[in-house]
Parts: C-alpha cells; structure tokens; sequence
C-alpha cells in the first residue's frame, strides 16, 4: 500500500519480503538507490542515498536513515530516528526539521512540473 | 596488501609492485641486520647528507661538491647509528654495492635490497607517485628527506585565507560563521526559520537563524542556541554566553589557579636561582607561563625541599568529590546521553560527559605546507597561495622526471620456470632519454634475472600524441635492439625471471637513467663551460640561456611480481 506523496528516485528498490502487505506512509522520500525490505513505514522519512531498510523492520514517523546506513533486521524503529555516520550511529532527534516540509512540498511541486515534459507517461484517459 | 580481492578465508593476495628508493634512509651496514646478509663491500653514499629524520640532526659535514669517495670511515659509522634507530622492529637483509655511474659526472652510491612491504615502507621504498625530484642535486627525495613548510592558513568550510598574523589570535579556529556539529563533528549549516513557508513558530525574541546539521539533524535549538543575524556568528557576544570557548580562557578555573600556584613557588625559585642543577632557561620558562614549566616545577620543588621548605600552599579552588557526576554515571541506562570519546576531546574546556552540554566548536584551520629539499634547501613543491586553488607553483614531482615503471606484461610465477614479463618505461621528458639496467644480484633469495635489453632509449613525451589512438611505432633511427615494444613515449623490455624459491618474488634492478636538461645559469660548476659562455658573451653574441647537458640518476628500484608457486613435486 503506498501512500500520497512519495517521491522515489531513480535506483530505488522497494520489496515486500513479507508475507503481509507492505504499507507505506505519505510523504517518504526514497533517495537514489535506496533499499526498502522492510515491512511498514510511515511518514515523511527519509531513506538517503544507497540506504538499506532490512526485512521485516518498521519504521515511524520522520525517520532518516543516511547516506550507505542500514538497519538491522526485524527491528522497530521509534519516530524521528536518525542512522548517520560511517558506523551507523544513531540518536533520536528532537526539535524540528524545521524546514523539511516545506522543502518537501517544493520538491513535489517542481517534479509535477517538470516531469510530464519530458516522461510520456500515458495518460488514464 | 589488498584483503578485499582475496577471497574469504584466505590469506591476502600479494599484488605485484613496482618501488623506488630513497638514498636517504640506506640502513647501514651488516652491524645492524639481524639475518646473515651477503655483505660484499660496506659501502657509504658519497653524499653524507643524507640523514635519517628520525635522528633528527643536520649533518655538519655537507659536502656540496660531489666527490667521489668510495669508503670512508666516518661516515659509516654515522650511518650505525642512524639505522640502529630504524631497525627497531623489522627484519631485513642488507646488500651494499658499490655503483660508479660511468657516464654521469657524480657517483652515487645506492643502498641494498632487502624485505619490504607493498606500500611504500619506512625504510624508504616507496612508489613513484609519492616522490619528488631535487632538479639541483639530481635525486630522489622521499617524503622524509623534504621538509614541511608552511605556506597558508585557511577554513576547510569557507575556504576563507586567514591572515597569518590573526590566526594565532583566533586560536586557529575559523572566525566566520564556520562550526562543526557536536555530535557527529560535520560542518553545521545556518538555518533561518523561514516565515514564508508557512512554518511560524513562536517568533522567539532571540531572533531567527540557528544552526543545524545535516548528518545527524542536529540544531542549536536543542540548547538554546538562536542568532538574529546569520553572519560572524564567531564572534557575536551571545556566542560567549552560550559557551565556553577560548576567548575566555583565561578565566577558566584551572588556569586561575595555574597562575596562583606559580606565583606562590616562584619566590622559592629567586632564592634558590643560584643552585647548578637549575638550568637558566628555567626562569624565563616559568615567566613564558609554557606548560614545559610544569614538568620543571616538580623536579625542581622536590629539589628545594631538601634544603628549605616551601610553605604550605593552599589552593584556592577545592576539588570536590564529584558526586553528583559519579551518580548520574552510575545510574545511565542509554548510552546515547553520554558522549564518546571523541566527542568529549572536541571540546576540551569542559570534556563533558552529558550530551546536553556539548556545544557546537568552531572549525580548525588547514594549512597548505610547501617541501623542500633537506640537503640543498631548494623548494620541491610549493601550492598556491589562494585557498580555492589546488594547483602548484613549483611541482617536482618524481613522476614527471623519471621513468615510471610499470609491469605491462605477468606469466605466472612457478619455482625454477622461466617467465617473462614485461616492464614499460614511460619517459615524461620532452626530451629523448637513455636508461640502462642492471639486477642486483645479491639479494636474497636471488632470482635468476634475464634482462634482454640492458640498455635503451625512450622518446619524448609529445602533447600532441596524447590524443592519438593506437600505439606508434616509431623506429627513431637509432638501432635498438631486442626491446619488446616501443610506442609514442615508451618502451616495453623483456626480462625473464627463474623464481628460486616460493613465496613473494621480488627483484632489485639499479636503473641509471641519462636525459638531458638545461643547465642553469646558477648552479655553475667547476667546468668548462661557463668560461665558454663568458667568452662567447663578450664577442657580442648573445650567449646562450640555456644549454642541454646530459645528467644521469641511477637509483635502485624494487620490483614485486606477485607470488611464485611451487613446483609440482
């Protein structure tokens, strides 16, 4: 199940390894690259580039994973988790990602924009 | 060694190699090997510049003349000690040759062979791209025999060049907007809480901006941290309030109280100033307030209570029993509210260990260092002054004077076959160059080396030929015989190697390499030929700015061929 607003980019693999449905929220980025195993997640995450949700794992709300991290597997990952780092570090972050939404909304629109110039996609009607 | 192309469970595959060497960290002779080498002669480099860095004296008895002088006491026994300090924990073979170069005017002594790794190894074998060629002495130079300048200071974020004269001020930290994340130590980006979008927070009083990170989302809100203008944040006084950086430093705690305890024992130090054991220098030390003082307190107050006694010295700061720390150390249940170790040393005023009282540091400066020959005093690399550019006034480089050699051509090693394998030299010169080789047949274990063609040239190095495809065979009119290929600025030769014993195979070859270069005015030698351009000069004849002569470098190489297998019994 995908949501509305999810912007996957080039490279990126989403698989449902479960034997469920695997959902997805609104508002994911999936940068380029990027791996999606797990099972659930839900809004405005991040997956960076090169990034690896292993199977079975859930992730929340506003979630980051960096650029080359992974997750582990069957893990359930709080909201607003951060992976970073060359050793995959991890924090909780507080405070706002002030800006995220708003860029977000931008990026949206600029793709709506600019993709049907040059993606002839066939159109529902 | 490249672990990553071995696969599982096997030992590293050794990679075949090709090394330079250094004249300079030569080991010395047999006194200091600790395997039975083949020694034949012990032998010294004509040019007792050369010093170990890791001895660190200036040799006083440079020669800048160039005399050939085959054994001489003296400086063997300078060398004894120079490598006794190198050897400290590798095993080596040592082979000493004599070399008189034949067609060069100076001789050069090169080293011996002996075990070293793949990488360029600390006993000065290393791989072209790291070395730097001295245009006056004619050699080789290695990392350790050039010496660090420096040239500039500047911001790795801003790429601002920071005046020399404001960096020590400024504690070499960038003074611009520049800080580095606390947590996870990546550059910090200033962030406006942008009103347009929508996302009006409570306008906080304080102002706007604020710092976050990009990696570990991170901001300066977390402990309050907010700016109304998004500039010089450095040196805004709100910066002050909200840490404890070095513009303050002098009214940090312990330095109070650094100062209190040497104003309290330096009267002790006028009385006593007398005594023999106290060096000089000690007083002027203690009043440069250096750190050095400290270790010379404590020897020196343990010496003057032998004789008087200090007074009592009461500190005036007591150092309590850190409780309150040691219960919230005790009763941590998640680590990700202490901080690592590395995080702790980024800020080093309070090295605390709560994450909540990190603050965001401002960024070290980098310098750009220039080389220069440790013998001569010549520059051999010099960068730009400007931060943003990344080229060289003056490059050096081994790379664009000598051949670079590389193995074109591996059959598989096995014990008492022959193989061949082919070498390529590339001449970077615009200039045709000569090279002849010899192996160094005292290493062991000695391979048996067959070189076919001991002796040949290389053409130039031509732009134009760059960007054309497909080798030229170009048969330059001199008779060159037995080489195995020749394109537009190589030459590939045949050798063929009769392993004697399994395991990493690896070959010393001597290569004296003849070009011809322009003589500089500057560095005139006892010679004919200056008289000739003074003579010529005065006839009226515009003499001559530069002239071709030949030179030659001879240095021995190490080549690495991978393994050799052993023969099917």
């Amino acid at each position: 199940m995908f949501g509305s607003g999810n912007i996957v980019e080039e490279n990126a693999v989403i698989i449902n390894r479960g034997p469920e449905a695997l959902i997805i929220g609104d508002n994911n980025v999936f940068e380029v690259g990027s791996v999606m195993e797990g099972m659930k997640i839900g809004n405005r995450n991040t997956l960076e580039v090169k990034a690896h949700v292993k199977s079975g794992t859930w992730l929340g709300d506003e979630c980051v994973i960096g650029t080359v991290c992974a997750t582990n597997e069957n893990e359930i990952l709080p909201d607003r988790t951060v992976i970073y780092g060359s050793r995959g570090d991890r924090r909780i972050f507080t405070g706002s990602r002030a800006n995220q939404a708003a860029v977000h909304s931008k990026h949206l629109e600029y793709l709506m924009q600019f993709l049907p110039k040059y993606n002839h996609a066939r159109s529902s009607s | 060694m490249l672990a990553l192309n071995a696969p599982p469970g096997q030992a590293p595959v050794i990679q075949p190699f090709v090394h330079y060497r250094c004249l300079c960290s030569s080991p010395g002779p047999s006194a200091t090997a600790s395997r039975t080498p083949s020694t034949t002669r012990t032998a010294t480099p004509t040019r007792t510049t050369h010093r170990d860095d890791k001895d660190m004296d200036i040799d006083p008895t440079t020669t800048p003349t160039t005399t050939t002088d085959p054994t001489t006491s003296s400086p063997s026994a300078d060398l004894v000690p120079a490598t006794a300090a190198l050897t400290l924990h590798q095993q080596h073979h040592s082979h000493h040759q004599h070399e008189q170069d034949s067609a060069g005017e100076r001789s050069k002594t090169p080293a011996e062979v002996y075990d070293s790794g793949n990488n360029s190894d600390p006993h000065g074998s290393h791989s072209l791209s790291r070395l730097y060629f001295c245009d006056s002495c004619d050699e080789i130079r290695c990392p350790k025999c050039a010496q660090d300048e420096i040239v500039c200071f500047y911001c790795p974020n801003c790429l601002f060049d920071v005046p020399t004269a404001s960096v020590k001020s400024e504690k070499h930290k960038c003074s611009r907007n520049c800080f580095e994340c606390p947590i996870c130590q990546s550059t910090l980006s200033v962030v406006s809480e942008d009103p347009d979008a929508g996302m009006i927070t409570a306008v906080a009083a304080t102002g706007q901006y604020h710092l976050a990170c990009n990696v570990c989302q991170w901001n300066s809100q977390e402990i309050g941290m907010n700016f109304e203008k998004p500039t010089g944040l450095a040196g805004n006084p709100l910066m002050d309030t909200w840490t404890t950086d070095c513009k303050t430093e002098d009214s940090l705690p312990d330095v109070k109280e650094f100062d209190r305890l040497k104003d309290h024992l330096e009267k002790y130090f006028r009385v006593h100033s007398l005594k023999p054991g106290l060096p000089s220098s000690l007083l002027t030390s203690i009043q440069s307030g250096t750190l050095q003082s400290l270790r010379y307190v404590s020897t020196s107050s343990h010496k003057a209570q032998q004789s008087d006694d200090i007074a009592h010295y009461t500190p005036a700061v007591q150092v309590m029993e850190d409780t309150e720390n040691l219960e919230k150390l005790m009763s941590i249940t998640s680590l990700s509210e202490t901080t690592t170790m590395k995080q702790r040393l980024r800020q080093l005023q309070n090295q605390t260990y709560s994450t909540q009282r990190l603050q965001p540091q401002r960024i070290q400066l980098r310098i750009k260092r220039s080389r220069r020959c440790r013998s001569c005093r010549h520059i051999l690399v010099k960068p730009e002054q400007k931060s943003q550019s990344t080229g060289f006034k003056i490059n050096l480089i081994a790379l664009s004077q000598l051949p670079n050699i590389t193995i074109a051509g591996l059959q598989p090693m096995i014990v008492q076959t022959v193989s061949r394998v082919i070498l390529r030299f590339t001449n970077p010169r615009h200039e045709e160059a000569h090279v002849s080789l010899r192996y160094g047949d005292g290493a062991i274990p000695n391979h048996g080396v067959v070189i076919h063609s001991p002796s040949f040239t290389i053409s130039p190095f031509n732009v134009v030929w760059e960007y054309e495809v497909g080798t030229m065979v170009t048969a330059p009119g001199a008779v060159q015989e037995d080489v195995y290929e020749r394109t537009a600025n190589s030459t590939s030769i045949a050798l063929d190697i009769t392993p004697a014993a399994a395991g990493e195979v690896k070959i010393p070859l001597l290569v004296t390499f003849t070009f011809k270069s322009h003589k500089l005015q500057s560095d005139t030698e006892p010679s004919a030929l200056p008289t000739q351009l003074v003579v010529s000069g005065s006839k009226d004849h515009p003499p001559p700015e530069v002239e071709l002569i030949d030179k030659t470098v001879a240095f021995w190489t190490v080549i690495g061929f991978g393994e050799a297998l052993p023969t099917f019994s």
